[in-house]
């Protein structure tokens, strides 16, 4: 940790002065609480509440499509939003991939690499509320708050690694459901 | 679905391509006010970094604002004091030189030292074109005076004319300018989330994307023209300064000739020309000597060479690749709706549309069923030539 100086000891001060201010805003209760802001300071999140951007949205409107380049992270602060492919299986029906509620966190791979959205996204319920950063937000914070831009890509990394296991998980369920499957087939056929 | 997201596109591009005709004739028609605007506006966007900075200190942001206007209005007010008298007795001093043409010949009235400069320059360089041939006629002290007279008469009414008119446009601009800028320095962080809320959700990333885009290509140009005018300036001094032991060019002139090339060059195309016709008058009105005429207008030529070859694919890789028509249209379009600033942004303002054009022709083609494949073809647009990584492999919203 380097020296801290007047200066910082000023944006320090003015920001938890900031802070003070919004302490009844929802947005700002939000974020605090967000398992990707938690260990922030003061100065971070006052960028954070700076930067946020709100969205509503109605139900079944698209939040983002497969196929474009991500350029947000999104926040669900309220309502659910569905991640599904485009393609439509035998029964001519979209795959849903996961339903994500409130306090959880999509298109997190965008912070990390410029990535194309490998799914879509759109609103379950009507008034669906979203708080969106962008990479270049991001990036900005890890230019102005590297410590904390770091703590920021530490919940990033955190949240692909549980999903990641997750997805691990659920391969092997399919595996052994794919291997069950393939032995009754084979023990029907000698029959 | 494929033909439901064509719709959409094409939708989007339409009331994008209608929203910008009707951005073009709002523009036309509100042109008297667009350049205090776009100055305000600019001029704001230099600054808000000390407005942010300020504040993030816990200085109020309303201190910092009326501090940076205070000594904005000082310093207009102390240009006005030391400029105006000087103008007006410049202008008097024309308006008696223009009378000599109503009593040709008189010579004796003839004693502003910067016309019989002038009269000697025509007469040296007339002695030059006869002495080639180009020309068989004498030329008398007589007609040079009358012709310098009549163009100093006829220079000098409008002058006068446009003196009052330019006091009046002058206040009108100052207000307005002030006006925007106070309001864009304490609401600058407001302006980008009012313009982000006019997007539709749908098309969220892309308004995000385009706006950090162009924001950026305006910001790096008006560094880059920065980085550049200083670069010119120092290298049309080095080039002067060797001048100056073997011809009649002082080190004074020198410094003001490189400052009106570097500054001049702002406006691509035409400033350089403009810039270095005034050059030459200038040192023909100071010393009347031909080979100073021929190193300066050898130096304007040299410094457009090292601008073209050296500093702008250094400075402004980005903002070269427009074709010189285009560039010459925007610097006329621009010179047409805010005079000499809209010349200056001409070059930002295509780069920004560039990108919105592009972003648009491939937003039409995502009705394509393989557009990730698409996108990858535009990579360079989104990512500045990063890679981006290949979604269809990772799942990023798990």
């Amino acid at each position: 940790m380097g020296k801290i100086t007047i200066v910082d000891k000023l944006t320090k001060r003015a920001s938890l002065r900031a802070l003070r201010k919004l302490a009844n805003d929802d947005n700002y209760q939000f974020i605090k609480k967000c398992h990707l802001f938690q260990d922030v300071g003061p100065e971070a999140l006052v960028f954070l509440m700076e930067n946020v951007i709100e969205r509503r949205y109605r139900r079944h409107e698209s939040v983002f499509q497969e196929g474009n380049p991500g350029i947000c992270l999104f926040l669900v602060k309220s309502g659910r939003v569905e991640i599904f492919t485009e393609e439509e299986d035998t029964a001519g029906e979209r795959t849903v991939l996961a339903v994500v509620g409130e306090g959880r966190v999509l298109g997190e791979l965008s912070v990390l690499s410029l990535t194309y959205r490998s799914s879509s996204a759109r609103a379950v319920d009507p008034g669906t509320t979203l708080l969106t950063l962008s990479s270049y937000d991001i990036d900005t914070l890890m230019d102005q708050h590297p410590h904390d831009g770091l703590k920021v890509l530490r919940g990033v990394t955190d949240t692909l690694a549980h999903n990641l296991i997750e997805t691990n998980k659920r391969v092997r369920e399919l595996q052994l459901e794919l291997a069950r499957l393939r032995r009754a087939a084979n023990g029907a056929t000698d029959e | 679905m494929n033909e439901d997201r064509l719709t959409r596109s094409m939708m989007f591009a339409v009331l994008l391509l209608f929203g910008l005709c009707l951005a073009g004739i709002m523009l036309w028609v509100c042109r008297q006010l667009l350049s205090p605007v776009i100055t305000g506006l600019l001029i704001a966007y230099l600054i808000f970094p000390i407005v942010r900075g300020g504040a993030r200190l816990g200085i109020p942001k309303v201190v910092i604002v009326l501090a940076i206007i205070a000594s904005l209005v000082a310093g207009i007010f102390v240009t006005i004091y030391r400029f105006v008298p000087q103008v007006k007795s410049e202008i008097e001093i024309l308006t008696k030189l223009s009378d000599t043409q109503k009593e040709p010949g008189d010579h004796e009235e003839f004693t502003s030292e910067a016309q019989s400069k002038l009269v000697t320059t025509v007469r040296l360089l007339h002695a030059q074109l006869k002495q080639y041939g180009l020309v068989s006629t004498d030329l008398q002290d007589t007609e040079i005076v009358n012709a310098i007279s009549g163009w100093l008469a006829n220079s000098t009414a409008s002058l006068v004319r446009g003196a009052t008119d330019l006091a009046v446009r002058s206040s009108q601009f100052t207000l307005v300018f002030l006006f925007v800028l106070v309001f864009s320095l304490l609401d600058g962080g407001k302006l980008y989330k009012t313009i982000i809320d006019l997007v539709p959700n749908s098309h969220l990333e892309t308004g995000i994307f385009i706006l950090n885009k162009t924001e950026r290509i305006l910001g790096n140009y008006l560094r880059g023209l920065a980085v550049e005018t200083v670069l010119l300036f120092f290298v049309a001094v080095a080039l002067l300064m060797m001048a100056v032991p073997h011809t009649k060019i002082t080190v004074v002139m020198a410094l003001m000739v490189a400052l009106i090339l570097a500054l001049t060059n702002i406006v691509r195309i035409i400033g350089p020309i403009f810039g270095g016709f005034a050059s030459g008058i200038i040192v023909a009105i100071q010393v009347t000597d031909l080979p100073s005429i021929a190193v300066v207008a050898a130096v304007a030529i040299l410094v457009q060479v090292a601008d073209n070859v050296l500093v702008l694919p250094l400075v402004m890789r980005e903002q070269v690749d427009i074709h010189p028509v285009i560039t010459m249209l925007g610097i006329l379009s621009g010179g047409m709706l805010a005079g000499v600033l809209g010349m200056v942004l001409a070059i930002p303002v295509i780069a920004g549309f560039k990108v919105i054009y592009r972003v648009v022709a491939v937003e039409i083609k995502r009705y394509d069923a393989n557009s990730a494949e698409n996108f990858a073809a535009h990579d360079d647009l989104w990512t500045d030539g990063r890679h981006l990584t290949g979604g269809r492999v990772m799942n990023d919203t798990m």
